[in-house]
């Protein structure tokens, strides 16, 4: 049988919504953002499928955007949570309701 | 069934596993180890595919730092279970809300588009030069370079954006 | 029948050749070198009892390590405790799949068309060895993490960030050797430099790939993270028995890679001399061989005994800095992996890329 691309398709969709899940019941900020790579990381699977699919590279080219992206928002992420962590020893964010209306 | 084809169903299962354990291990520091496991079998995958730059990317960058970082602060933080919130329970309501919403939106698609699923051959033929380095960069730094550069400047955004944030505070605000 | 499993024979065999010499040689050769170039350069005498020169002290260090009790501190956390060295010792293992250790061959007329001495030809070649470099900081830092030890963790922690800066460093040198040679992969690098080794044009990228790689393999002078007088051993302290000996192999493997890969992009790899190779020489001296290995073996051979005899010689370089030069202090080590080597590797790929597109 040949491959097409809905094989990578389910692939990236169960890691989606794996990550999508994860990311709903957690409750400290660290774990969050573990599940948001896993969810980003799926996205990319299905990029680089339907650049194969299509024979051009545009597919790898915003692959690579997305990890550019990515990087810089787990650094910038992480460094808000160490701030949040240093002010209230805590990076649980059920806790962080301080701007709750 | 040729050799291709056992290793995309063993890595598929692979990266669906390990997602799982990423996804539902209680403490940040499991969840962390197996997500660079995970990123090795997307690696592996792209390999698969024949888009190599891709591949060595994806360690390079993303096991290789992004993961790093995260272990970094894990280890720093250093919390308890009590501070952690941990959960132990896969939250299979989500899980089946989730796949429902997908599985609809799968449908639609198959319905409006009849020949979604019959879609091209992935990796039953050869990729011919897709993927390596050299077609990559005449791609990505003669078509897409203005893409490459504002990567370069949001990069360096968030390096200063980094600094700036973690900076060790001399005088705590009140 | 041998014509189809030749190419596989010979894969297993250049993957037994270089584990077993890597492995089994290189590590116990190493020891015995470190403890005698040390002991010459503190003028004293050394390992002489174990064997002729205490060249068995090796085998006798290496009994030793086997054989001792597996000490588990209390508090230890189990499976990040066992799964650290095994972390340390693969991405190691790893780094030998794409290096050659000689020219195409055909092995004395056994191939048709001359294969490539490594393990696999990736496209992607060096960037392979950059990807395997940055997973080895695992290793170190649950190493510490999960030894329950202050200084353990302090170790891991100095030790991994100095490795992840290092690695910029490095990352942008292999970048300007690319340039030069213009392709990533090795026998590509080796074949681009038949003129003028890269040392040449490539000098300030040398200046910056060698401190990047003593930092990378956490040897002197950059090894405070394993000081044996500031932290006690460092991320490696309560670890002993063969588990420590697989963080040490796995020191002296990624060691002899990456002198492998020093040796190639810097060196010629196995060119005899720059502008001077042995297919010259070998005509010269009024033989028909040739690097091919086609005439005869000895073709091939002699290319990569020069090779070896080059690594070795960086593997000295190693050992012999490491006795004579003070180590720094962390805020030192930062310091010039941040504001020296990495603006000076940004200037070297800036000029090296004007001067290309200019001349």
């Amino acid at each position: 049988m040949s491959f097409s691309i809905a094989h990578i398709l389910f692939i990236c969709f169960g890691l989606f919504v794996i990550g999508a899940s994860g990311f709903l019941i957690r409750k400290n900020a660290i774990s969050m953002l573990i599940c948001l790579e896993l969810m980003l990381n799926a996205v990319n699977i299905s990029l680089v499928g339907f650049g194969r699919m299509h024979g051009n590279e545009g597919g790898h080219s915003l692959y690579f955007l997305v990890i550019t992206v990515a990087a810089c928002e787990t650094a910038i992420a992480l460094a808000i949570i160490l701030n949040l962590f240093r002010l209230r020893r805590s990076i649980r964010l059920d806790d962080a309701t301080v701007l709750k209306g | 069934m040729n050799l291709q084809e056992i290793a995309f169903y063993i890595l598929g299962a692979l990266l669906l596993i390990t997602g799982g354990l990423v996804a539902f291990r209680p403490k940040p520091i499991e969840s962390a180890l197996w997500l660079i496991v995970n990123f090795i079998c997307t690696s592996a995958l792209y390999v698969l595919l024949g888009a190599h730059f891709v591949a060595v990317i994806q360690v390079l960058v993303y096991a290789g730092a992004i993961v790093v970082l995260f272990t970094f602060v894990i280890m720093l933080l250093n919390l308890n279970p009590q501070e952690l919130g941990l959960t132990a329970a896969v939250p299979w309501t989500s899980i089946v809300l989730l796949t429902g919403t997908v599985a609809v939106i799968f449908l639609c698609l198959h319905v409006a588009t009849p020949d979604l699923l019959k879609g091209l051959p992935v990796l039953a033929e050869d990729a011919g030069g897709w993927g390596t380095l050299e077609n990559f960069s005449k791609v990505f730094l003669i078509k897409y370079v203005w893409s490459f550069e504002i990567a370069g400047i949001l990069l360096l955004m968030a390096v200063l954006g980094v600094g700036l944030l973690a900076h060790h505070q001399e005088k705590k605000a009140v | 029948m041998l014509h189809v499993w030749l190419p596989w024979l010979f894969l297993l065999g250049k993957i037994l050749l270089f584990f077993g010499i890597v492995f089994g040689a290189v590590a116990p050769v190493m020891i015995w070198v470190e403890r005698k170039v040390c002991a010459l350069i503190q003028d004293r005498v050394g390992p002489n009892r174990v064997g002729p020169f205490g060249l068995l002290q090796s085998l006798a260090d290496g009994i030793k390590l086997v054989l001792k009790e597996p000490l588990e501190p209390e508090g230890v956390v189990k499976p990040y405790y066992y799964l650290a060295p095994v972390l340390a010792v693969i991405p190691a293992a790893l780094s030998f799949a794409i290096i050659p250790f000689g020219p195409p061959t055909t092995l004395g007329g056994l191939f048709e068309t001359p294969q490539r001495l490594q393990i696999s030809n990736l496209n992607v070649g060096i960037l392979f060895l950059l990807a395997v470099s940055s997973l080895s900081v695992y290793g170190v830092a649950l190493a510490g993490w999960s030894s329950n030890n202050k200084y353990s963790v302090m170790g891991a922690l100095r030790a991994s960030a100095q490795m992840i800066s290092y690695e910029l460093a490095a990352g942008l040198a292999v970048v300007t050797i690319v340039l030069l040679s213009g392709t990533v992969d090795l026998v590509g690098m080796v074949e681009a430099q038949a003129g003028m080794w890269h040392i040449v044009p490539g000098f300030f990228a040398f200046l910056v790939f060698l401190p990047a790689i003593f930092a990378e393999t956490n040897r002197l002078p950059f090894d405070l993270p394993e000081s044996e007088a500031e932290l006690v051993v460092g991320y490696h302290t309560e670890y002993s028995g063969i588990k420590f000996g697989l963080f040490f192999l796995a020191e002296y493997a990624i060691m002899t890679s990456i002198s492998s890969v020093c040796v190639l992009m810097f060196f010629g790899g196995w060119e005899l001399w720059p502008g001077f190779s042995w297919n010259d020489l070998y005509t010269s001296l009024g033989l028909g061989w040739n690097t091919d290995g086609t005439v005869n073996i000895l073709g091939t051979l002699i290319p990569i005994m020069w090779f070896v005899t080059k690594v070795c010689a960086f593997l000295f370089l190693f050992v012999w800095v490491r006795w004579t030069l003070p180590r720094f202090r962390y805020d030192q080590l930062m310091l010039i992996g941040w504001k020296r080597l990495l603006p000076l590797a940004i200037l070297n790929i800036t000029i090296t890329a004007a001067v290309m597109a200019l001349v």
